[in-house]
């Protein structure tokens, strides 16, 4: 029972690495969505440049973002061939992306001054 | 490019289910990922390897979409089909929920017909009270009819709001269901995607 319950716990702890890895990824796609319209290669090589990511996960993160209606799409003919896939935030995805920044820049304020050892009294 | 046309095939075989102008819309999406890629001179097999797993991109996709349909309309094959999918991401599942959604819907279709029993027993008897002067001869006893009538008028009634009650139980029900599908949807896709990101 005991093993089982330990068990459990690493495997929740695992689930939230990934939680958080996803949820940064989702942040990283709004904040260069902030920058300037793009398409989903265009995203992903941005974030390769810092990020190694699973190119794949890219279109159903998109998907969802689309669902919850933070982007719209709409199609532009490129002078290099095929036409792309232009991702735009909508307004509550602009607010929804300022939002997530401060609580990520918080956040990582926080945990800086935790490393750094000690709370601020000492 | 038959690599490709495997991986795309792939995709599409596991996309099975979902509406077909979203099944057409993802093959655009990756289709375009490839001409851009090719554009830039990077090869097919690496563009391939670095998707992943076609079967789990497609499982994320259906996912989404079923919950997403099911929170659009309220209907029976919706939820069941949504109930499916997730239950389908995960075995370990099928084990604990099931049995529990099988409770859940058996209570609602108990209460359901004892609403419809009240309501029908209220309606026969009001009825049945009316035409009481007509054979209250095999009666030994006699009573005012009023009385009778409107006793099963409110019992009628009372099976009507009872009804009324299940309704709004059932919908509360169904968007508890919906929410802990989508708890067990992420759940399950990130344990399928340890390795994805």
């Amino acid at each position: 029972m005991c093993y089982y319950s330990l068990a459990l716990i690493k495997r929740k702890a695992k689930y939230m690495n990934i939680q958080f890895k996803k949820g940064v990824l989702e942040l990283c796609v709004l904040a260069l969505l902030t920058e300037k319209n793009r398409y989903g290669y265009d995203l992903v090589n941005e974030i390769s440049k810092n990020i190694q990511i699973s190119e794949g996960t890219i279109y159903p993160l998109l998907r969802r973002l689309k669902n919850v209606g933070y982007v719209t799409t709409y199609l532009q003919e490129s002078q290099e061939g095929a036409p792309r896939k232009y991702y735009r935030l909508t307004e509550s995805g602009r607010k929804i992306t300022g939002e997530l920044k401060s609580d990520w820049f918080d956040f990582v304020k926080k945990v800086s001054s935790l490393l750094k050892g000690g709370g601020k009294d000492e | 490019m038959n690599k490709k046309k495997h991986f795309l095939e792939n995709l599409e075989k596991n996309l099975r289910g979902i509406p077909k102008e979203e099944i057409n819309d993802i093959l655009e999406d990756f289709r375009e990922y490839f001409d851009i890629g090719a554009e830039r001179g990077r090869p097919e097999d690496e563009i391939i390897l670095s998707f992943g797993n076609p079967k789990i991109i497609a499982k994320q996709i259906k996912a989404e979409s079923y919950i997403k349909k099911a929170e659009a309309n309220t209907s029976a094959a919706n939820i069941t089909r949504a109930v499916f999918t997730t239950v389908g991401l995960s075995f370990f599942n099928i084990i604990f929920m099931l049995p529990v959604f099988a409770v859940i819907f058996s209570i609602l279709a108990a209460l359901f017909a004892a609403a419809v029993s009240i309501g029908a027993a209220g309606i026969s008897g009001t009825v049945a009270s009316l035409f009481y002067p007509l054979y209250s001869q095999y009666f030994t006893f006699t009573i005012n009819t009023a009385v009778p009538v409107f006793a099963f008028i409110g019992m009628g009634a009372s099976g009507i709001l009872f009804f009324i009650g299940d309704i709004y139980l059932a919908k509360l029900i169904y968007r508890l269901i919906v929410k802990y599908l989508k708890l067990n949807i992420s759940i399950v896709k990130n344990r399928r995607q340890i390795n994805e990101i």
